[in-house]
Order: structure tokens, then sequence, then C-alpha cells
């Protein structure tokens, strides 16, 4: 992780994996296939992180400091030790708040712009 | 999941170090979750494109992390840049020129039907330590005659001539061959034709090719 955190808006707009992932992890820590499953069920099974993307974004992620590795585990019952678990660090959440912002200004800018956007 | 697992040497082994027994495991859990023979194809053929593609471009971001490094450490000290620049610059100079000598001489087969069958013959004279000595034409015409290992052998030197009577005189280069010599080449003229046999004499009129 670097020493001195860039300015949040320097890492926007951010690539629609990391969101997902950053989105995944703001409940709770989890692991990699946990990520992917929770991005899936929450994007309706719209996305499905390949390992390959999953791991390229964690190790970016990591880098950058929008995440870090946490030594918390679960019980042994439920744990698998190759497993390793991804916490969203506050920058991390600051980014995730300031790309959501970005995202909404834009629906709202597409919104003006006559493109009507439909609730779900 | 050996073959998985042999898929992912695609990536670097930094990235494979770091992240390669948990995308094993990722993978496994997906296949757990896949029953359908169908799905588990797909999920074959899913995790060959999604290596091959994100192993790239891990490559690609650490090829342009060990390149932005550079630069940093270049932009720091410009002069230790200027002159790493130049002894490289140096270096690739020379081997560029030394490569393109080699390729022409060494390399590279000469332009003539079959050229790993030209020879080129010189007269020794050991008495003055001279290797590679021209022929004369006497002595040309008794190696011909005398000769029973070549198909062919003709005669040629080199030699500047001027070209007079337009304008200015030209300095061109000139050579004198026999009538051999073109046919062992195995080039054909784009124009007319070479002289023959009959005209390689000293009483025929002189004949020209130009080129």
């Amino acid at each position: 992780m670097k020493d001195h955190l860039p300015e949040p808006a320097s890492l926007l707009p951010l690539p629609p994996a990391t969101f997902h992932i950053l989105l995944a992890l703001a409940e709770e820590d989890r692991h990699g296939y946990a990520i992917i499953q929770n991005v899936a069920r929450r994007t309706g099974g719209e996305l499905k992180l390949s390992a390959g993307t999953l791991y390229r974004s964690l190790q970016r992620m990591l880098e950058q400091g929008l995440v870090v590795e946490t030594r918390d585990r679960p019980s042994p019952e439920h744990d698998d030790e190759r497993r390793r678990y991804y916490r969203i660090t506050p920058y991390g959440t600051t980014v995730a708040r300031a790309e959501a912002r970005r995202l909404t200004q834009l629906v709202r800018l597409a919104r003006e712009s006559g493109f009507a956007v439909e609730r779900a | 999941m050996r073959l998985y697992r042999a898929l992912l040497r695609a990536y670097p082994s930094s990235f494979r170090a770091e992240y390669g027994d948990e995308m094993c495991a990722v993978f496994a859990e997906r296949r757990r979750d896949t029953t359908h023979p169908l799905l588990v194809m797909v999920l074959w053929i899913e995790a060959f494109f999604d290596i091959a593609w994100n192993a790239l471009a891990v490559h690609l971001d650490i090829l342009c992390q060990d390149l932005r490094y550079a630069a940093r450490m270049l932009a720091r000290s410009p002069g230790f840049a200027l002159t790493a620049v130049a002894v490289a610059a140096l270096g690739i100079g020379a081997t560029t020129a030394a490569f393109t000598m080699v390729d022409y001489v060494l390399i590279r087969p000469l332009p003539y039907a079959d050229a790993d069958r030209l020879v080129k013959l010189y007269q020794t004279t050991p008495v003055n330590g001279f290797k590679y000595w021209e022929l004369s034409p006497a002595n040309y015409r008794d190696w011909k005659r005398g000769s029973t290992s070549f198909e062919s052998m003709g005669a040629f030197t080199g030699h500047l001539v001027s070209l007079t009577g337009q304008d200015e005189p030209l300095s061109v280069s000139a050579g004198q061959v026999t009538s051999e010599v073109f046919p062992m080449l195995g080039r054909q003229p784009i124009l007319g034709r070479y002289f023959n046999a009959e005209e390689d004499h000293e009483s025929a009129s002189a004949t020209v090719v130009l080129s």
C-alpha cells in the first residue's frame, strides 16, 4: 500500500469490476469466491467476475490502498485455509462514495438530457 | 485442477505465487457448483480465455510499472540518463552495423542461381607469400583445359573506365568477362542477349553488356 494516498478523484472513473468489489466488501469482509457470488447476486447474474479479473483487480486495489487483506477469519468449521479475506479501507470507502456521486451526477445529466432512466 | 494450475503458468511467477492457490480454490468452488456437463465445458472455456486475457494484462501491468519506475529513476539523475541513452544508442548502432555486415557477407546467399556451387579460384605464390593472386590469362586457359572438377569455368576482371562522347566524361565501373561467366551465374538480361563463345576471342567485334 502506498504511504501517501492520492486524491480520491484521481482514481475516478473506477473500472466497473473495482467498484463492484468495493460494494461487495462494504457490508463485510469477504474471500474471493464470496466476492464473485455477491457481485453476481446483486447484479441479478448480469456480472459474473472471473477469477482472473477478480485477482488482477484485487492486486491493483491492494496497491492503491482501497482494500487490505485481513487476518480476522471465521470460525475453523466455516474456514478454508486457502482463502484470503479482504476488507475495504476508509480510503476505499471514500473512493467508492466519490464514484457513486460521479455516477449519480451522470444519471442526473442523462435525465436532464431526456434520457429517462426507469427505476428497477 | 492440474490442468487449471498448468494454465496459470501463463501468469508472471510473482502473481502466481501470490494468487495462484486462491485462484485454484475459487475455480474448484465454481467447478463444484457446476454439475451439468455442458456447463462444465463452458466453465473450462471461460477459464481458458479468462487466463489468456488477464495473464497478458498482468504482464503488461508489470511492464508499465517497470517502465514508470525506470523513467522516475532516470528523471532523478538526467546526467546518468543521458549517458545511459548514449551508451545504449552506441551499442545498438554498433550491433546493427556488425549484423548488417555479417548478414550480407556470411548469411545471405549470393543473388545467383546455385550460389552454393560457385567458387572463386585464386593462384598462390608461396615464394612471395601471396595467398590470393589473380590468374594470368595464360594460367586461366591452362587451368580450364586441365580441370575436370568444375562444370564450367570463366574469368573476369574489374576496372574503372572513362565514358566520353556525351557532355562531361564519366568514370564508370566496368569489367571484362569471358563468355562462360553470365550463363554460370544464371542471370538473364532484361533486353537482348549476352555474348557467346564465337564472340569470345580477340578478333571478334567488341560487345558490351550494360547494367
